[in-house]
């Protein structure tokens, strides 16, 4: 449902639409697959419309399974709306956020074990 | 009893997940006729659609054969929504807001509600049920006449 490419040695997850209870499982789940592949994993909120709680929880555990793997993680080319919620959270100060992919692979290389 | 104003919305939806997208949808133009600018009615929705998603997982443990009840109304100065369902009634002790502290993956649709609301009160109906009555007050320069009885 969300689909992930290869880019610069990052898997990148793109979200789109309204990540919901209804979405957010298969969110979770293409996020975490992705970790458990040794992947440094970037996430593209640029086609989110819609998100909450559930699908910030997903983003959440992400980035918390990245760090016990030591693999690289960010959210790139955040949507206003998405980027309202992680607002809303504080949680725009708790993620590593880039305006974009290419953004990203310009600060440097990704960390891999 | 409070002055309740216009009733814009009273409806039954399945408490089902596949439906939080429609609530959205009434939540939302009921929140662009009592006249809430775009960045509230985004708000007041995600509002709405935590405490539904929290009826569904929480009270109603994801039974797809209930119901949840969303009835809204407006005053000149608030628009008030309410939802209905019919569980066990809530141990309101275990209705708790997370700690910004604490960066968890659950937890934040009760903060979120609490953040965006002005007013949030349980009620409940004597074991029939509660009742999440949650209000939103309208900015002055939002304010519409025509949103009262």
């Amino acid at each position: 449902m969300y689909p992930v490419k290869e880019n610069g040695g990052y898997s990148v997850v793109h979200l789109t639409g309204e990540v919901d209870l209804n979405c957010s499982p298969e969110a979770r789940r293409v996020i975490l697959d992705c970790l458990r592949s040794n992947n440094p994993l970037l996430i593209d909120l640029s086609a989110v419309t819609y998100i909450d709680s559930s699908g910030i929880a997903s983003l959440v555990e992400g980035y918390q399974v990245s760090r016990k793997l030591n693999l690289d993680f960010g959210l790139v080319g955040v949507s206003d709306r998405a980027m309202s919620v992680l607002h809303l959270a504080r949680l725009d100060q708790v993620f590593p956020i880039f305006a974009s992919v290419e953004e990203r692979l310009k600060r440097d290389l990704p960390r891999e074990e | 009893m409070p002055d309740t104003g216009k009733q814009l919305v009273d409806v039954s939806l399945p408490a089902q997940t596949g439906h939080m997208k429609q609530l959205r949808r009434l939540v939302r133009e009921a929140a662009e006729q009592a006249g809430f600018s775009d960045n509230d009615r985004d708000d007041i929705v995600l509002a709405v659609d935590e405490a539904f998603a929290n009826i569904i997982k929480h009270a109603y443990h994801f039974d797809p054969d209930r119901e949840v009840r969303l009835v809204v109304f407006c005053t000149e100065t608030a628009m008030i929504l309410e939802l209905h369902d019919d569980a066990e009634s809530i141990d309101r002790s275990a209705v708790k807001s997370r700690s910004l502290d604490d960066i968890s993956p659950g937890g934040l649709g009760v903060y979120f509600i609490h953040q965006i609301m002005d007013e949030t009160e349980f009620i409940d109906c004597d074991g029939k049920g509660n009742i999440l009555r949650m209000v939103k007050c309208i900015k002055e320069r939002d304010r519409r006449s025509d949103c009262t009885q």
